[in-house]
């Protein structure tokens, strides 16, 4: 069968009316997002557009009592608190024998993200002895093209025993080297055990031009699909020889383990070419580390977080400030952990009130039954949107808090001073002139300031552009890139200049 | 050159809007997030007309809004579903493409549409997604490969593609 799939989505689409485009009405809502995004601060767009829908009062000084409020877990019908343990299914002794042929296939050294690799498909039998069988794959080195660890049909099998607490591997036939057979046969491991989690198989790091690549491969332990809401996220980092990370890729999230046909033991290889796993930097030939390959190595760092079941812990508000959507949620690592280590409250944050409450000191703690600290956690917020976004706090706890708290200082404490600015260089880019600036606040605490830049054409026309500069430390340099108004090309400036000013509301 | 909005519009809404209906299956959710993608595309006008690829920024503006309404809708309403049905009259072959191309990871779909719906090339369509060339071909080749696999049951003969294309540089 022939299948032109190209040819196949439009005929199969061409018999879809279409409405007519309501062209007035796109040029109408087209026009209030324009103002919206004029009116603001360019590059904070969100932020502004919230201050100007919402009308800032003028602030005054706000010397009300520190607030305190509390949520009470106790007092809710609030399920899954008994413990801190996930409470994830029960992991057969199947998936712990598939556990077992993929890091015994792994310590004979037959999983090679970066070449030939033996990709476990399933194992048989039980009753003390299993045989798992695997097809050979292989991946493509880090720096070629095309699919990614390519299935050859070949396959092998390996049969292992239980020895006490311990797999041995007696036997491997089929597609394997003698090579192959001989690192396999005798490999011995501790039974898999423990909560699920993810394994670190194999990471790979290939010399690719004038630098490295790297390729990594993981083990979901657990049942597939994982009964709870689970999610993963992995990063890959590339260490230089003194052990620090001199590259991390974007983290990996993974919402749950490989929604895979497999019913056991899927690896990274598999969710990779299912596309599960958006991996390609091993593949797309180029080097993630520049330099010499031989100086680098990689690893993985994951971390899983379980949500508990009705976790909600609703609202708090202090200080100007308000978290709503409070959730509650366990993260554990996944490598060896035994028990999670990390709680942490996601929840929205915002302001109470229509005012910027400016920056404020502000602690989130846990309490136990007797109202002692178990954990506390403070954080600075200075956020400039009135609408609330998403943010998290994690605390490291041995068990649930009966309480949490939220509370925050009652004065702003970013001081009305600017942040110092000036323009290292500009050019011109697509519609748009592209600033090279540094910037530092040289004080403490944090603070907020609206920077202009003022650009003049060779016309002698100008314009300017506005900025929010947040945060503190030393001087920066940082790129932005600013929209030029219709009618004035971005080779014609010859200009730019900055100057910033203390945030304020009516900013 | 710049392009006249209105021609643009008319040009391209048809094409967008099919492209969300794919993804989306549900006409509402494609008449919303064509209509926002083009009102997005007025906004920025100015700078946009100027580019050969502002149909793909808009079809991809038009995708992810389609997604992210999606998402909302099956964290509201967990046991909900696509219906294929609501695209007017399903035949069994392109209710197993279609089938096929919302199983695909949602970066593949979109590279799917992006490159044979929208006819856009890979290296345009790594501009708009932010993705190398190799990632994007990387995404084409998983997705024809399952499509492939979806598509082969019909008569029980292995399939072959023919969706290479010459200008996907």
């Amino acid at each position: 069968m022939n299948i032109d799939i190209q040819q196949i989505l439009r005929d199969r689409s061409r018999n879809w009316s279409s409405p007519e485009p309501d062209i007035g009405g796109i040029k109408r809502r087209g026009t209030m997002l324009r103002r919206r995004r004029r009116a603001g601060i360019s590059v904070v767009t969100l932020a502004l557009v919230g201050a100007s829908v919402w009308g800032l009062a003028v602030l005054q000084p706000d010397d009300s009592p520190v607030v305190n409020q509390r949520i009470d877990p106790s007092q809710r019908a609030v399920t899954g608190w008994e413990t801190l343990s996930p409470k994830l299914s029960e992991i057969s002794q199947a998936d712990r024998a598939g556990t077992f042929a993929v890091l015994a296939a792994a310590e004979a050294g037959l999983i090679d993200p970066g070449g030939r690799t033996w990709d476990y498909l399933r194992v048989e039998g039980g009753e003390g002895e299993w045989t798992a069988v695997h097809e050979i794959i292989n991946c493509i080195t880090p720096g070629s093209t095309g699919e990614i660890c390519p299935r050859s049909g070949e396959q092998v099998t390996a049969t292992f025993v239980r020895e006490d607490d311990r797999f041995v591997v007696r036997e491997v036939s089929g597609a394997a080297t003698a090579e192959e057979s001989s690192r396999l046969v005798g490999t011995s491991l501790p039974m898999p055990g423990g909560p699920p989690r993810y394994e670190d198989v194999a990471v790979v790091s290939a010399p690719v031009a004038d630098g490295a690549a790297f390729a990594g491969w993981l083990l979901w332990t657990g049942p597939i699909p994982a009964d709870r809401d689970l999610h993963v996220l992995c990063n890959l980092e590339a260490l230089d020889a003194d052990g620090k990370v001199v590259r991390r890729f974007r983290p990996v999230e993974m919402p749950r383990p490989h929604g895979s046909d497999n019913p056991n033991n899927p690896t990274t290889g598999e969710a990779s070419r299912d596309g599960n796993v958006p991996w390609g930097w091993g593949i797309d030939g180029e080097p993630v580390v520049h330099g010499d390959p031989n100086e680098y190595t990689a690893e993985h760092r994951c971390s899983t977080f379980w949500w508990t079941d009705g976790s909600r812990l609703g609202d708090l508000t202090s200080g100007g400030y308000r978290a709503t959507d409070a959730q509650i949620g366990y993260t554990a690592p996944v490598f060896g952990a035994e028990n999670p280590v990390a709680l942490q409250i996601h929840h929205r944050f915002g302001w109470a009130t229509e005012e910027f409450p400016g920056a404020r000191e502000c602690k989130w703690i846990l309490l136990d039954e007797s109202n002692k600290v178990l954990a506390s956690e403070p954080v600075a917020y200075y956020s400039l949107s009135s609408k609330p976004r998403d943010n998290m706090v994690s605390f490291d706890v041995d068990r649930l808090p009966a309480a949490v708290e939220l509370s925050c200082g009652p004065r702003r404490d970013d001081p009305t001073l600017a942040h110092d600015a000036s323009i290292h260089s500009f050019r011109p880019g697509e519609g748009a002139v592209l600033v090279t600036w540094e910037v530092a606040w040289p004080h403490d605490p944090l603070g907020t300031s609206v920077c202009t830049l003022r650009f003049t054409t060779n016309s002698g026309e100008s314009f300017e552009k506005r900025r929010v500069e947040q945060g503190g430390g030393s001087r920066t340099t940082s790129d932005h890139a600013f929209d030029v108004p219709d009618g004035i090309d971005p080779t014609d400036v010859t200009d730019a200049q900055v100057s910033c000013v203390p945030w304020t509301p009516g900013d | 050159m710049p392009q006249d909005f209105d021609l643009f519009c008319r040009q391209h809404y048809p094409v967008v809007y099919r492209a969300a209906l794919m993804l989306s299956s549900k006409k509402e959710i494609a008449e919303d997030a064509t209509q926002e993608a083009f009102s997005r595309a007025f906004a920025r006008w100015g700078r946009l007309s100027r580019q050969q690829w502002a149909a793909g920024w808009v079809m991809t503006t038009a995708l992810n809004l389609c997604r992210r309404h999606l998402k909302n809708s099956r964290r509201v309403d967990p046991e909900g579903s696509h219906d294929p049905g609501e695209v007017s009259g399903p035949t069994p072959q392109r209710a197993d493409l279609f089938s096929a191309l919302r199983e695909l990871p949602s970066r593949q779909q979109q590279v799917v549409i992006l490159h044979y719906f929208g006819d856009l090339s890979v290296h345009t369509v790594a501009e708009l997604m932010n993705l190398t060339d190799g990632t994007v071909k990387s995404y084409l080749f998983r997705a024809r490969t399952t499509m492939k696999q979806s598509l082969s049951i019909d008569d029980g003969e292995p399939a072959s593609t023919t969706m290479e294309r010459n200008n996907e540089h």
